[in-house]
């Protein structure tokens, strides 16, 4: 994970289909398992086990939403197969 | 002589009929009693809650039969690769009746069109077969609304709530719930299409945050299941049913395709609904970053008596996240069909009320989720009837029967609050209870064995509990703790009605004959006795609603100015309001009106005594028997005060 001064991050880890609330996709983030809300460019993030890189603006706060947990939010700015 | 004899036989027949109304009255009186007619109102919602539960089971001895249909039960455990070997040999065809009917081996099957007397053979054949418990003919329970949507009886979440008999006198007409979400799929427009069981649903103007537009679509599915719950279009012949069907939906979208938003969004939406006609908003999106922007919204809200509903959160620890963790929030835990917290709920001090948000995770059965007809997310133009869990599941249910709240004439959003709060059910009761949809008591009974986590009756009873709250939202509990006279059927009314002529008739023989001709009855004694024992019952039938309705209940369950809507209040149930009046009619010395105060001091006696056989209850008074005695005393100070004014010179003061 590198993290920089505007908050943009980078974080590598397979997306997981949360089943709550109809269903919502999240990062477990390598090597922590860290569990990270995505949001904003998401569309190619939508697939189930799927391993990923991802670059990203966080809100470690997280952000209102359906999942209504405290988990950070990425923002995802762009994403690619790993 | 004769004058003699014919004052005899009028003496005989009045004396006949005050025994035979009197004796009417009674039987009815103590039909009621035993019959646990429900009470108006409680403080303690695990004592109360039951007999209202039991006239609903009542009710459903209404039964006819389904034409071409049968049921049979096998013996516990009799595999479907079995009953189909058997039903072969019966030239039928049955399938289990739910995912729950596999424990109990329970199956319902067509068999056509067939003579009653060829039904009967064909099921006395089925069950002398050993391995059939029962068979027979499958029944139709009409007794309340029973919508004809066909998946219906997946929604064990509507049964838990008690929806049926509230639907009986509220749907929730002419209140407006903001649904602050993805959107909702309300419009054919572009790529959008209403769905199928929103079409014919009632929308107010929107507002998508999001794109800044006027058509807040749903192009997520969140926001339309949402909105599903609250008011799906109901006895429309297709898919599900939603709570308060009649409310009039008002879209707002703050969260995008991801079911992501903003702080400001969310609180420019809450200022909206407010100021554009919302009573009830939902919102079933939140986190963990507090706004003060959000918190000052949720406060203009409920400074402007709107009703603030939010999920608790789904982080499933002990810290209620906001928007409901904001002051002036109405924060809601999620409840699986075992009436136990879910897993995944959160709770904390902020919980007011549990409510169904399905458990999909505890038993890995799709079917215990909440069942509603929302859109694909990967393709936003096309329905589809989908279960999901989540605090955000709950949530509505609570928005949803705060619209038949208002819609029954509750005043404000206090009174609802308060309303909701009292009437909930204890968790443990409800897993007492028995219930009908076979999925829901399978759910239970599978549960039954283990207790229900941290909370039980006695600390729920003491006040409110983290995990649940008040507990788990009862629409039933909370439109009788509003004085909605659910239970204030016909024959209850008709017994008041008998009962106060009875006592007319009773007051008339203890005073003098001269006094009797001085007073004969009149039109206007009649009609005091017809408006204080029945209400002015007219009103519905004028198009009155909101809470001039409630005025079409007995006197003696009119609400109270000083106590809001809520509960049966101690100032109309008594003698007090006739007092007055008489008073007031004593004093402006006005004979022919005090003749109509005499008859609504009977009416007020008489109603007031089935009160008491009832087992009613004033709203802030713990303890039952003393509303029994204040029912009886002011029952008797009543008629005594009919009496009294019979005596009164028809001149004016002595």
């Amino acid at each position: 994970m590198t993290a920089t001064a505007n908050r943009t991050i980078t974080l590598q880890g397979t997306i997981r289909r949360e089943d709550l609330s109809g269903g919502y996709m999240v990062l477990v983030a390598e090597p922590d398992g860290r569990r990270y809300l995505l949001g904003g460019a998401t569309k190619a993030l939508r697939e189930e086990g799927l391993r990923v890189e991802i670059e990203g603006e966080l809100l470690a706060d997280g952000g209102p939403s359906i999942a209504i947990t405290s988990e950070p939010l990425l923002r995802v700015t762009s994403s690619r197969r790993l | 002589m004769s004058l003699h004899a014919s004052s005899s036989v009028g003496r005989l027949m009045t004396l006949l009929f005050f025994v035979s109304l009197i004796g009417l009255s009674l039987l009815i009186a103590i039909g009621l009693f035993f019959g646990g007619d429900a009470p108006a109102s409680h403080s303690n919602p695990e004592a109360v809650i039951e007999p209202a539960k039991a006239s609903l089971a009542r009710a459903f001895a209404q039964e006819d039969l389904i034409e071409g249909w049968i049921a049979v039960d096998f013996v516990d455990g009799t595999s479907k690769a079995r009953f189909d070997e058997l039903e072969k040999t019966w030239g039928i065809d049955v399938e289990f009746n739910s995912v729950a009917s596999h424990v109990i081996s329970l199956t319902i099957g067509k068999v056509g069109a067939q003579t009653p007397e060829a039904l009967d053979a064909l099921l006395a054949e089925i069950r002398a077969h050993p391995e059939v418990e029962h068979a027979e003919p499958l029944f139709r329970y009409a007794a309340n609304f029973a919508p004809n949507d066909p998946l219906f009886d997946r929604q064990w979440n509507f049964e838990m709530v008690g929806l049926r008999q509230a639907w009986d006198v509220s749907r929730g007409k002419g209140v407006t719930v903001a649904v602050i979400d993805t959107g909702i799929a309300f419009e054919d427009r572009g790529e959008f299409r209403a769905l199928p069981d929103l079409k014919g649903a009632r929308f107010a103007p929107g507002y998508d945050f999001v794109n800044d537009d006027e058509h807040a679509n749903d192009d997520h599915g969140h926001g339309s299941h949402v909105a599903g719950t609250i008011a799906q279009r109901t006895d429309n012949g297709e898919g599900v049913a939603g709570i308060a069907f009649e409310a009039t939906l008002m879209p707002l979208k703050v969260l995008d395709a991801n079911g992501m938003g903003n702080s400001v969004d969310i609180a420019e939406a809450i200022r909206w609904a407010t100021d554009h006609g919302a009573r009830v908003l939902n919102l079933s999106l939140g986190g963990g970053a507090y706004s003060q922007i959000m918190s000052d919204a949720v406060a203009y809200a409920a400074g402007k008596g709107a009703l603030v509903v939010c999920a608790a959160g789904n982080a499933g620890r002990p810290k209620v996240e906001y928007p409901a963790a904001y002051p002036g929030a109405l924060a809601v835990s999620a409840v699986g069909p075992s009436g136990k917290l879910a897993g995944y709920s959160s709770f904390g001090p902020e919980v007011a009320l549990a409510a169904p948000g399905g458990d999909i995770r505890a038993s890995g059965v799709v079917e215990h989720g909440i069942l509603q007809n929302t859109i694909k997310p990967e393709a936003v133009g096309e329905s589809h009837y989908a279960y999901f869990q989540g605090t955000s599941m709950a949530a509505p249910h609570v928005a949803g029967v705060a619209a038949l709240l208002f819609a029954a004439g509750a005043s404000d959003a206090r009174a609802v609050r308060q309303a909701l709060l009292q009437g909930a059910q204890s968790p443990e009761r409800l897993v007492d209870r028995q219930m009908t949809t076979p999925l829901l008591a399978s759910a239970q009974s599978s549960s039954s064995n283990e207790p229900i986590e941290a909370s039980s009756a006695s600390t729920l009873s003491a006040g409110r509990d983290i995990r649940y709250g008040h507990g788990i939202l009862d629409a039933v509990g909370a439109l009788e703790a509003l004085g909605v006279p659910l239970s204030r059927s016909l024959p209850a009314r008709v017994a008041a009605l008998l009962l106060a002529l009875a006592l007319l008739v009773f007051a008339r023989l203890t005073i003098s004959k001269a006094a009797r001709e001085a007073h004969p009855i009149g039109l206007t004694c009649l009609t005091g006795v017809l408006i204080a024992s029945l209400g002015l019952f007219f009103l519905p039938w004028i198009g009155a609603s909101g809470s001039l309705s409630r005025l079409a209940l007995p006197m003696v369950r009119w609400p109270s100015p000083l106590m809001g809507s809520v509960g049966m209040s101690a100032l109309f149930a008594s003698a007090l309001v006739p007092f007055i009046l008489g008073f007031l009619t004593h004093a402006g010395n006005c004979p022919s009106l005090r003749k109509g105060v005499i008859g609504l001091a009977l009416g007020f006696s008489g109603a007031l005594l089935i009160e008491f056989f009832s087992g009613a209850k004033l709203a802030l008074l713990p303890w039952a028997p003393l509303s029994a005695l204040w029912f009886l005393v002011n029952a008797a100070l009543a008629f005594l005060l009919a009496r009294a004014l019979m005596l009164t010179p028809e001149g004016g003061r002595r």
